[in-house]
């Protein structure tokens, strides 16, 4: 994962996410004892990403817990200090922005996939359409914050893809994700990653439910 | 991506037959079978997943 193409996100009614910083959060497990201690209004911001391939309701409090709670554990301080000087709607005006890219029912997000320069979202109403709603912003961290250790391994495993793609020349990478992979952690109701890969030339980041 | 992760991506990527490589997330014990094939590389080898490549050509063989 590249520090340099971090992204941001606009939610209605909330504020824009930097996708690293989303990425790697939800990288990161999260027990239930530990998610109760983040359930409150402080992770509201994050809350309507929801985590990939479970598709049942009840995944959006679990990843907003989570992502809130590594928010926290990890990121303390970090996310408030990331420039969004050129993310145009980091100005409380994010209907207005997401208007404009085009979803019309305002629903919440299902999912996001950076594509490039651009980041493919869905929300529920166009949750059966394949459509580009948002741009996506390039910016750089303003801090550089030392790594946790489920950071690094996706940073790694990031790393290590892109190497291999470079390396053999492959363009076209299928990606398998054997099921019992993303099993519940012991003990938690769920928990979630995020993958990016390069395919063609194209980065794409991409939440993954296990 | 595989046809059953197409409803979160969209069809730009799904699968087509033109994919020459393969990288597969998988726990310990697929990694074990995984990382035994010729022409494998292990991307990731940690506590909680496994990540193994391999090119198209030699996963299919010579």
């Amino acid at each position: 994962m590249c520090r340099n193409i971090s992204a941001g996100v606009s939610i209605p009614g909330r504020r824009h996410i930097p996708s690293e910083r989303v990425i790697v959060a939800a990288a990161v497990g999260a027990t239930p004892a530990a998610a109760a201690r983040a359930s409150d209004s402080s992770v509201g911001e994050e809350a309507q990403l929801r985590c990939g391939i479970c598709r049942h309701d009840s995944c959006w409090t679990d990843h907003r817990v989570l992502v809130g709670h590594a928010r926290r554990r990890l990121h303390s301080g970090i996310w408030d200090r990331m420039d969004y000087s050129n993310w145009d709607a980091g100005n409380g005006r994010v209907n207005d922005s997401w208007n404009r890219f085009g979803c019309r029912c305002h629903g919440p997000l299902t999912a996001a996939a950076v594509v490039g320069d651009q980041m493919h979202l869905r929300c529920r109403g166009c949750h059966m359409r394949s459509d580009r709603l948002s741009d996506i912003s390039r910016h750089e961290p303003a801090a550089q914050t030392p790594l946790g250790r489920s950071e690094r391994e996706v940073r790694s495993l990031f790393e290590n893809v892109r190497a291999f793609l470079k390396e053999s020349g492959a363009r076209r990478p299928l990606l398998r994700i054997r099921g019992d992979t993303w099993s519940p952690a012991p003990g938690s109701s769920s928990s979630s990653s995020l993958l990016e890969l390069t395919s063609g030339g194209t980065l794409v980041h991409f939440p993954v439910h296990r | 991506m595989e046809r059953s992760s197409i409803f979160l991506f969209t069809d730009e990527f799904a699968a087509d037959g033109t994919e020459d490589a393969e990288v597969t997330l998988s726990t310990g014990s697929q990694h074990g079978e995984l990382s035994a094939r010729a022409g494998n590389v292990v991307l990731a080898a940690t506590d909680s997943f496994y990540a193994d490549a391999i090119l198209v050509s030699q996963l299919h063989g010579p």
